[in-house]
């Protein structure tokens, strides 16, 4: 069995949760290295940009992640009952030609979603917004 | 994430160990900004017992970067693991930071 289910309160702290679980999934499974890393990465900037930015009124919130894997990819789906954002159109693109007089961090975390994961599609669904990737068991 | 200092000559070498993840990155913010806003000028950053680093602290080290800007000012990391190295590579950040395999080729004078 392949598949990982956790739900995270919108709170910056569930980030060591979220880390740790990912770790137990990818030693379980036998996830190479970078495959973990970029699973780790990804997540992590998804997570907490929805933490930091999608409850604007502050409220108490749900993320859900959950995963599955095909013969080589991981599939993940990502929901949660935030305001309506979607990452893929709402995000600066960063400047990675900038010099570092000019340069800032924006969009960045995003960027590394594009880089590390195919297939990225976001919907808003009733009052939640949903991301599904996959991203490939084999590093590039 | 740990950080550990420790001076050599004029360098302060800080290395951190473990994760720098979005939860993690203010501490280490608070480890490496401080002593720069107290006057240290020359800093080396280890990664060799660096796990993982995201945005968040690629944003601490844009901080520091841009702090230790000018002459008798030096900010080198060394000791990253391929999948750091591809994070930087991926975000530009390899072109715009003084990257070396490990802290003694960091310690080595440049040239220039």
């Amino acid at each position: 069995m392949s598949a990982f289910s956790l739900q995270l309160k919108n709170d910056l702290d569930e980030i060591e949760t979220l880390m740790d679980q990912l770790n137990v999934y990818a030693n379980e499974h036998d996830l190479n290295e970078t495959v973990s890393f970029r699973l780790s990465l990804i997540l992590d900037e998804l997570v907490s940009n929805t933490i930091s930015y999608g409850y604007a009124d502050g409220r108490q919130g749900r993320i859900d992640i959950r995963m599955h894997q095909t013969g080589r990819h991981i599939e993940v789906l990502l929901k949660d009952d935030g305001d309506a954002f979607n990452p893929l159109e709402d995000s600066e693109v960063p400047d990675i030609d900038a010099d570092i007089d000019d340069r800032d961090i924006g969009g960045l975390g995003v960027h590394f979603v594009r880089e590390f994961s195919e297939k990225v599609a976001y919907q808003r669904l009733g009052l939640e917004n949903t991301l599904t990737l996959s991203i490939r068991l084999t590093d590039e | 994430m740990e950080v550990s200092t420790r001076d050599h000559d004029d360098w302060l070498i800080l290395e951190a160990e473990g994760r720098i993840d979005s939860k993690t990155a203010k501490s280490f913010e608070t480890a490496l900004l401080t002593p720069i806003k107290e006057g240290r000028q020359e800093v080396i950053v280890d990664f060799a017992r660096l796990d993982y680093i995201s945005s968040a602290g690629l944003r601490v080290l844009l901080m520091a970067a841009k702090r230790l800007r000018g002459p008798d000012k030096a900010f080198r990391l060394c000791g990253l693991n391929a999948n750091i190295l591809q994070v930087l590579q991926v975000s530009g950040f390899d072109r715009m930071l003084s990257i070396h395999d490990d802290c003694a080729a960091a310690l080595a004078p440049q040239e220039g």
